[in-house]
C-alpha cells in the first residue's frame, strides 16, 4: 500500500513540475526562433530612436503616441497592459523612467525578455544611451545598428559645432497657457548653450510661469515650440517672438540630437532677421 | 369672508383615491378632520391648499379653483401648516415667522404679535434648528398667524402633534379666536382631546371618502366615534361641554365598518 | 438693530476681499525668489488688474451660485462643484476640443468655450435634478449623491476626451482642466462672466425674500405665495449660466462655490437678500486670495496650480467651518 501511494505522489509531483515548466519553455522558444529581436517600447522617444537605428521592423509593441504603425498598442509607461505585453513574447522591453517596474520585470522573466530603463533628460543622457541601445539591437539581429549609432553621433557633433548668432538670453516655451519653459539642465537648454546661446531661465527643470514672470524676464526673444496661436501678450514680453513647429525639440530622442540643432539654427536665423529688421 | 368648498373632487395617488364628495367647511367655524392614518386627512388639506390638481370636480376658494390660482393671490387668503415643519436654512425663529409675510408688507409689530400668540416671544432670536419638535411646530403655526388675514382660511395638518399640553391649550384658544373673527379653519388631528377642544364641526375621512360630516357635539361622542375611528371612547365634562377621550383599554361596542 | 448687524458683516467681508485684491495687485514673488511689493507700472500692472478682474468675476459668480443653490436645495453641501455642474461644464469643453480635433479644426479657446461649457453645465444640472426627484420633491441626500456621481462621470469623460486627443493638443486641455486665473483673459469671456456674476447676484438679492421662502418645505413654500417651479427653473438656469461662464473663463474651480456662502452666512446671517451679495463678495475675495497665494509660493516647479490652492485651503477652511457651525440645518 505505502509504496503505491508514494509512487502515485511522485508521479503527481512530476506531472505538476512538468506542467509548471511548460509555459516558460514555450515562451522562450518563440523568440529564440531566428534570434530576432521583438521590441516592446513604452516610450515614444525610445521608439523613434530604435527606428533611427534601423530597428523599425522589430518593434512589436508601443504606446499610442509612438510612430510605429505596425506595432500593437500595449498601453503607456504607467498604464501598461502586462498580459498584452506577455502575449507579444518580446525579447526587449524598453522604457523611460526614473523608477523600476517589478511587475514588468516578472512578465519579462516569464517570456525570457530583458527590461531596459533609461532616463533621458539632458543631451548627454541621450548620447550615452545610443551605444548600449544599438548593442542590444545588434544582438537582436539588427546588424547595422551600431554603425547607425556612430553615424548619428557624428551627425550630432557636426550639427552642434556651428555656433548660433544670438548670444542674448532667449526664453524657450513649450506651452503658452500657462507658460511653461525649458529651464536649466533640460535638453533644449543643453543644445542651445552648447551652440553658444543663453537661456533666459536659470531655474532647473520645466517651470510653470505666469505672464508676469515672462515679462519680468525680458528675454531677447521668446521662442514658442509647437503649433497653435500665440497669445498677444507675448508681444509685451519681448520685441522678438519666434514660433517653430519642431517636433524634434519636443522629445529627447536621437532625432533631437540630429535635427534639434537644425531647428535651433532656424530659430536663430529668425531671431537674427527679426532683430536686424526691427 | 372666504368660502372653501370641496365640489366632488377626485384625486388619484397610486392605489389611493381621494373622493370625499361635496363638503363645505363653514366660515367662522373650526372644522376638525379626523379619521384613520392613511385615510386622506393630509390629502384633503393639501388639496384644499391647492397643492394637488383634481382629475374631476374641483376645490373652490370663493368660487375659483384653488389649484390654478396664482400662488401669491392664494397666499393672501389661505395659510397652510404642514405636518412636519421644514426649514432648509439656518434662520432664527423670527426669520421663519416673518416668512409668512414674505411677499406682502410686514410690520415688525405684526411679526411680534404672531410670535406672542404662539408663546414664542422669549425664543424669537433663537435658531429655529435649536428648538424641540413641539417648539418648531409652534413656530410653523406662528408663521401661519403672521400670514393669515382676518376672514381667510387656515389649514392645519397635525399642527400640535408634538406640542406640550399647556402650549397646545394656548394655541387652541388662538385658533378658535381666529375662527370667531371669521376665519375658515380646517385642522386635522388624531388627538381626540385636541379635537374636542377645537372643533365646531367634525369631518371624518376614511379610505379617501367622507364617512361623516356634522356638528362636533353630535360626532365627538361615545356613540358615534367608535364606528368612525375603530377605538373605544370615554366621555368627560370639559369647558366646552362633553368631550371625548380615546379609551385605549376599552372594548369596542361593535366591529368598525 | 436687526438690520445693522448684517450690514456690518457685509462691510467686513468687503474689507477682507479688498485686502485680498490689494495683496494680489501689489505683492508677487519673482522667479529669483524675492518678494516684490509695489505697483509694477502699466504693462505688468495691467496683467494684475486683469487677473483680479477674472478672479473677482469668477469668484462672485461661484459664490452667488453656491448661496442660491444651498438655499434652493435646502442643503448646506450644495455648490456648483458638488452638484457636478462645474465638472459637466469641463466635460463639455473637453468634448468640444475632441470634436474640433477629429474635425481637423483648431482647438476652441476664448469665447468659443462658452457654448460647450454651458451645454455641459446645464446637462449635468438637469441630470442631477432629474435623478434626485422623488415623488415630485427634491431629496437632499439623493441630490448630493447624484451630484457627486454625475460629477465623477463628467470628470471621467474629460479624462477620456483628454486621452483621445493627440499629444500636441493635449497639453492645452490638461492645463485648462486644472483651473487657472488667466492674466491675459479673453475679454469676451471676462465680460460674459462679470455680467453673469452681477446678474445672478442682482437676481438673488432682488428675489431674496422668495429664496428665503423656498427654505420651507415645497407645500409650505407654495402656501406662502412662492411660485416655486418657475423660480427654481429660473434660478437653476441662472446658476448654470454663471458656472458655465466661470468654467469658460478659468476652467473648473472647486470649493469656492461651497465655502463662500458659509463664510458669508457666518458674518451676515442667512437672509438671502443680503446673503447672496455677501457670498458673491466672499467668493471674489477667496478666489483672488487663492490666486495671490499662488503667486507667493514657489514649490520648485514654478507656480502652484490654482486648483491645488483652492482645494487644500478651501477644504481645510470648510472643515473648520463645519466643526464650528455643525451645519445642523440640513433637512
Amino acid at each position: 500500500m505505502q509504496p503505491i501511494l508514494a509512487s502515485l505522489a511522485t508521479a503527481a509531483a512530476l506531472a505538476f513540475a512538468a506542467a509548471c515548466g511548460r509555459a516558460p519553455v514555450e515562451g522562450a522558444r518563440t523568440p529564440a526562433a531566428g534570434n530576432a529581436a521583438r521590441i516592446v517600447s513604452l516610450s515614444p522617444a525610445l521608439t523613434r530612436t530604435v527606428c533611427m537605428l534601423g530597428g523599425q521592423g522589430a518593434v512589436v509593441g508601443r504606446t499610442p503616441w509612438c510612430e510605429a504603425p505596425d506595432a500593437v498598442i500595449v498601453g503607456t509607461l504607467e498604464d501598461r497592459n502586462l498580459e498584452a505585453i506577455a502575449a507579444l513574447h518580446p525579447t526587449l522591453i524598453l522604457r523611460q523612467s526614473s523608477t523600476e517596474d517589478p511587475a514588468l520585470e516578472t512578465v519579462a522573466a516569464t517570456s525570457g525578455a530583458s527590461v531596459h530603463t533609461w532616463h533621458f533628460d539632458r543631451v548627454e543622457d541621450v548620447r550615452a544611451g545610443l551605444a548600449p541601445l544599438a548593442k542590444l539591437l545588434a544582438a537582436g539581429g539588427i546588424p547595422g545598428a551600431e554603425a547607425a549609432a556612430r553615424d548619428l553621433l557624428e551627425r550630432h557633433q557636426r550639427a552642434i559645432a556651428a555656433p548660433v548668432r544670438t548670444t542674448l538670453p532667449v526664453l524657450f516655451l513649450f506651452s503658452v497657457d500657462p507658460p511653461m519653459a525649458f529651464g536649466a539642465g533640460t535638453y533644449v537648454d543643453d543644445l542651445w548653450r552648447t551652440m553658444g546661446g543663453a537661456n533666459a531661465i536659470s531655474k532647473a527643470g520645466y517651470p510653470t510661469l505666469t505672464a508676469e514672470d515672462v515679462i519680468r524676464l525680458a528675454p531677447a526673444a521668446v521662442v514658442v515650440i509647437g503649433r497653435g496661436a500665440l497669445p498677444s501678450w507675448i508681444g509685451s514680453a519681448s520685441p522678438v517672438q519666434v514660433q517653430v513647429d519642431a517636433p524634434d525639440l519636443l522629445e529627447p530622442s536621437a532625432r533631437m540630437l540630429v535635427d534639434g540643432p537644425a531647428s535651433l539654427h532656424r530659430v536663430d536665423e529668425s531671431i537674427a532677421s527679426a532683430r536686424s529688421g526691427g | 369672508m372666504s368660502a372653501l368648498r370641496f365640489q366632488s373632487p377626485i384625486i388619484a395617488r397610486g392605489a389611493f383615491m381621494f373622493a370625499p364628495g361635496e363638503v363645505a367647511p363653514s366660515a367662522g367655524r373650526v372644522t376638525v378632520l379626523i379619521g384613520p392614518n392613511g385615510g386622506g386627512k393630509t390629502t384633503a388639506l393639501r388639496a384644499a391648499a391647492g397643492m394637488l390638481a383634481p382629475e374631476q370636480g374641483a376645490i373652490l376658494l370663493d368660487g375659483a379653483p384653488v389649484h390654478t390660482m396664482p400662488a401669491a393671490q392664494r397666499a393672501a387668503r389661505m395659510a397652510l401648516v404642514a405636518q412636519r415643519p421644514e426649514v432648509g436654512a439656518p434662520f432664527s425663529v423670527r426669520d421663519v415667522v416673518a416668512l409668512g409675510r414674505v411677499l406682502r408688507p410686514a410690520s415688525p409689530e405684526r411679526i411680534a404679535h404672531a410670535l406672542a400668540r404662539s408663546g414664542l416671544t422669549q425664543l424669537a432670536d433663537r435658531p429655529f434648528h435649536a428648538l424641540s419638535g413641539g417648539q418648531q411646530q409652534r413656530v410653523a403655526v406662528a408663521r401661519a398667524f403672521a400670514q393669515h388675514e382676518p376672514g381667510g382660511v387656515l389649514l392645519l395638518d397635525e399642527a400640535f402633534a408634538a406640542v406640550d399640553p399647556p402650549e397646545a391649550a394656548a394655541l387652541v384658544r388662538e385658533i378658535r379666536a381666529e375662527a370667531a373673527a371669521g376665519a375658515t379653519v380646517l385642522a386635522a388631528t388624531h388627538d381626540l382631546s385636541v379635537a374636542s377642544a377645537l372643533a365646531d364641526d367634525v369631518w371624518c375621512i376614511a379610505g379617501g371618502r367622507s364617512t361623516a360630516f356634522g356638528a362636533a357635539r353630535e360626532l365627538l361622542t361615545r356613540a358615534a366615534l367608535p364606528s368612525l375611528l375603530g377605538v373605544a371612547v370615554a366621555e368627560a365634562h370639559g369647558s366646552r361641554g362633553t368631550i371625548a377621550v380615546a379609551d385605549y383599554g376599552g372594548i369596542l361596542p361593535e366591529a368598525p365598518r | 438693530m436687526m438690520q445693522r448687524r448684517p450690514m456690518i458683516g457685509l462691510a467686513l467681508m468687503a474689507v477682507a476681499s479688498c485686502i485680498a485684491v490689494a495683496a494680489r495687485l501689489l505683492v508677487v514673488r519673482t522667479l529669483d525668489g524675492s518678494l516684490v511689493v509695489g505697483w509694477p507700472g502699466p504693462t505688468l500692472g495691467q496683467f494684475r488688474v486683469d487677473a483680479v478682474l477674472v478672479a473677482c468675476s469668477a469668484g462672485a459668480a461661484l459664490g452667488a451660485s453656491g448661496a442660491i443653490l444651498q438655499t434652493l436645495l435646502r442643503n448646506p453641501l450644495a455648490s456648483p462643484f458638488v452638484l457636478g455642474v462645474t465638472s459637466g461644464a469641463g466635460a463639455g469643453v473637453a468634448f468640444a476640443s475632441l470634436a474640433a480635433s477629429i474635425a481637423g479644426m483648431a482647438a476652441p479657446t476664448g469665447a468659443a468655450l462658452g457654448a460647450p461649457a454651458l451645454a455641459g453645465a446645464l446637462l449635468a444640472l438637469g441630470c442631477v435634478l432629474l435623478l434626485s426627484r422623488r415623488h415630485g420633491a427634491l431629496d437632499p441626500i439623493t441630490l448630493i449623491l447624484g451630484g457627486v456621481i454625475v460629477g465623477a462621470i463628467a470628470s471621467a469623460g474629460s479624462t477620456v476626451a483628454e486621452a483621445l486627443l493627440p499629444p500636441e493638443r493635449r497639453g492645452l486641455l490638461t492645463g485648462w482642466l486644472f483651473g487657472r486665473i488667466p492674466e491675459v483673459p479673453d475679454m469676451g469671456s471676462l465680460a460674459a462672466c462679470a455680467a453673469a456674476a452681477l446678474g445672478l447676484t442682482g437676481l438673488g438679492a432682488a428675489w431674496g425674500n422668495r429664496l428665503d421662502g423656498a427654505a420651507l418645505s415645497d407645500d409650505e413654500a407654495r402656501s406662502i405665495g412662492i411660485a416655486l417651479g418657475p423660480m427654481r427653473t429660473a434660478m437653476f438656469i441662472g446658476c448654470g449660466v454663471a458656472t458655465a461662464a466661470t468654467v469658460a473663463l478659468c476652467g473648473p474651480i472647486a470649493f469656492v462655490g461651497l465655502l463662500a456662502p458659509h463664510c458669508a452666512r457666518a458674518l451676515v446671517g442667512a437672509r438671502n437678500r443680503i446673503l447672496v451679495p455677501a457670498a458673491a463678495v466672499a467668493g471674489a475675495g477667496l478666489l483672488t486670495a487663492a490666486d495671490a497665494l499662488r503667486q507667493w509660493i514657489d514649490i520648485g516647479g514654478g507656480r502652484l496650480p490654482l486648483g491645488a490652492v483652492t482645494a487644500v485651503f478651501g477644504g481645510v477652511a470648510f472643515l473648520v467651518l463645519l466643526r464650528r457651525t455643525a451645519a445642523g440645518w440640513m433637512a
